[in-house]
């Protein structure tokens, strides 16, 4: 019996190269995917569970959106299963992920490659963008399918301070925590946005990002990390609670906000803060800014584990989540206002002024062009390790 | 014979369960991972925890907390039963005095953050009421260094557990003992010292075991009132078992291991105590 299962196993497996899609979808019929995804956005959620999951219904595939808390918990669900010897009918089918992430579950081999642009929808991809080809530096390889971008945002709250008086840059920034105690705080690295606050605040102080792209140097990274532990030991004793704690994840920064404790935020959404007001997450008076050397903007996948059960249907999922339809949908303020992973211009003329007018620009959204000309990509994920080890070893000691 | 052979099932699926999770647990952390090639061992996980001062804080914080809190949990816990016992309390009281029990660690902890926290309910009393003039002037009980938030928490849902088990000691015992150390001249605190303690010390011991090592292992807590740093060992290990970096599992499973430990000695040490007496 158990020779039989090992078999079929390894005949599905090398049929499964071979395939074509019309096959997958036959094979995705009556499969439950089960996504694991990062759960600490009701409007993410809302939309994955209103508009993505009736689309894959409609396509034969039941989706199960397991929410964790930091996607790494995925990866290691993985690697345990990998550990136990379970290398088919793994409990993750698909997992949105990128980054420090993404590297580390390459490395260890857990992903399914060679299969995102090979996806019908794959056609709207602009494969050849260094922004897609590469996740923090790393080639994706045909192991992630782009799902969405952002790009990095600050949120304050027009109530409290006025435009006038925004801190623009790092500099400004630390002078305005001087001046203002208590009112400024960013989630503790290993958390996501914090790491990512941190690594900009590292290259403005090194002197610009430019210099950080390409395979990590580790020359640059010893002149550039003093400058960074020494800006965060300087404005650390005017952060909220004086930096003896550090919120945990973005929802807590947000209800910090919400509640007046602090004075910023971040946000990653292309349409801004639409989504989050609309939901009560943020009072209306907040708006939100971008730095003057710009910020962060980045691709963000989902991913098919090695093992996964459901492979066929997680394929179909990546597919519909690439369709004009869905991609449209999310980038709406008024759900979501995530970034597109397609490129309009492939889709057509009448697609690009959809897309004109999903994001309206008003005190919510910043003018796309502003965004795009005040952007910069992400760097090679092992500064981002670097960042998570040295605020461990320097600031929390 | 039968009495021992009685227990044989629920022995062999806690020992199967639990001592494998164990024995797999302990061979994690001594560095064995064979999804990473990994298959000899090694006790570098350990050498570089005990050389970590951030885990002897850990560690410092986490028996900090697991004693405030069982030590005023039993204080609290004795101090409602003696005064419920006292009232003659029927069934209605006792079930309100019940009625944090079945809260969930994890709701009772989000419950102290909405209630304690700077921008919670109480501080917007106080505002209401013009005793502060914003979140910053609410005294900071929550996420600070000495695990304040952990410890009221811990015995806010732990005293009623305490109390009740005490409770249920008081009820069986006879009241003739206080009237005859009452009639040969003993004050009050006398004979609740030599009177009513000795005979509801059992229960107070067995309880207060069961209260200490929850608080030890408690994740969720902590995780959710307790400080950036230094935070509880389980905390410590929850950050190094979901890191990136997957060669930090040995020593999110060595930091368990310490945990469980401290916790199998405290156990191994009450019942050691209890066997000279026979309960």
């Amino acid at each position: 019996m158990k020779r039989v299962l090992i078999l079929s196993a390894l005949l599905t497996l090398t049929t499964a190269r071979a395939q074509s899609w019309a096959a997958i979808q036959k094979q995705a019929q009556g499969q439950t995917v089960n996504f694991y995804m990062w759960g600490g956005s009701d409007d993410i959620n809302r939309y994955v569970d209103t508009v993505v999951a009736p689309a894959a219904r409609k396509a034969g595939v039941t989706l199960r959106r397991v929410p964790v808390s930091d996607t790494v918990q995925a990866v290691n669900k993985v690697l345990g299963e990998k550990q136990a010897g379970k290398n088919t009918n793994g409990s993750v089918d698909l997992i949105w992920i990128n980054g420090e992430n993404f590297r580390s579950a390459a490395q260890a081999n857990l992903l399914l490659t060679g299969w995102a642009e090979a996806l019908p929808n794959a056609r709207y991809v602009d494969w050849k963008s260094p922004a897609i080809r590469n996740d923090f530096g790393f080639p994706v390889n045909g192991a992630e399918s782009p799902w969405g971008s952002s790009q990095w945002q600050y949120v304050y709250d027009s109530a409290r301070v006025k435009e006038s008086e925004l801190p623009r840059s790092f500099k400004a920034l630390a002078a305005w925590i001087a001046a203002h105690p208590g009112r400024f705080t960013f989630p503790a690295p290993p958390n996501f946005s914090g790491n990512r606050f941190l690594r900009q605040a590292m290259f403005e102080l090194a002197g610009g990002q430019a210099q950080f792209v390409g395979p990590y140097k580790p020359q640059l990274w010893a002149t550039a990390a003093p400058k960074l532990w020494t800006y965060v030991k300087t404005i650390r004793p005017d952060l909220w609670r004086g930096g003896q704690t550090f919120p945990a994840d973005v929802p807590n920064l947000y209800s910090l906000f919400a509640n007046g404790e602090i004075d910023f935020a971040f946000v990653q959404n292309i349409a801004g803060i639409a989504a989050e007001v609309k939901s009560g997450v943020l009072p209306a008076t907040a708006r939100v800014f971008v730095f003057d050397a710009g910020t962060v903007t980045d691709t963000h996948y989902v991913a098919i584990p090695y093992n996964s059960a459901h492979s066929a249907g997680a394929k179909v999922v990546a597919n519909l989540l690439l369709t004009p339809e869905l991609q449209l949908a999310k980038l709406s303020g008024n759900l979501w206002g995530d970034g597109l992973g397609i490129d309009p211009a492939r889709v057509g003329p009448a697609f690009q002024k959809q897309v004109r007018a999903a994001l309206k620009v008003g005190p919510y959204t910043l003018d796309p062009a502003l965004l795009s000309s005040k952007a910069f990509s992400d760097v090679d994920a092992q500064y981002d390790r670097n960042v998570q080890d040295g605020f461990k070893k320097e600031i929390l000691k | 014979m039968w009495r021992v052979l009685s227990f044989v099932p629920a022995l062999l699926v806690t020992g199967l369960l639990f001592g494998g999770g164990l024995l797999l647990g302990g061979l994690q952390s001594l560095g064995y991972a064979p999804a990473l090639g990994q298959d000899t061992l090694n006790v570098d996980a350990y050498r570089q925890l005990f050389a970590d001062r951030g885990f002897w804080a850990s560690l410092g914080l986490t028996a900090w907390v697991a004693t405030a809190s069982t030590l005023l949990a039993a204080v609290f816990g004795t101090a409602f039963a003696l005064l419920l016992h006292r009232a003659g309390a029927g069934g209605r009281l006792r079930f309100l005095f019940g009625l944090t029990l079945p809260i969930p660690h994890l709701v009772a902890s989000i419950l102290t953050l909405l209630l304690l926290s700077q921008s919670g309910l109480l501080s917007r009393f106080t505002l209401a009421a013009g005793l502060t003039a914003g979140p910053q002037d609410f005294p900071a009980l929550l996420y600070d260094r000495r695990g304040m938030g952990i410890v009221l928490e811990l015995i806010w849902k732990e005293t009623p557990f305490i109390g009740l088990n005490v409770l249920a000691a008081l009820t069986q015992l006879d009241p003739r003992l206080n009237e005859v150390a009452r009639t040969l001249g003993a004050g009050p605190w006398i004979r609740f010292l030599r009177v009513t303690l000795p005979l509801i010390r059992p229960a107070l011991l067995s309880s207060g075991v069961l209260v200490f090592a929850f608080s030890l292992s408690s994740f969720e807590v902590p995780a959710l009132l307790g400080a950036t740093s230094p935070t509880t060992l389980p905390v410590l290990a929850y950050r190094a078992f979901t890191d990136t970096d997957l060669t930090a599992r040995a020593s999110a499973l060595a930091i368990s291991m310490v945990v469980a430990a401290l916790g199998g000695a405290l156990v191994w040490a009450y019942v050691r105590a209890q066997g000279g007496r026979g309960g």
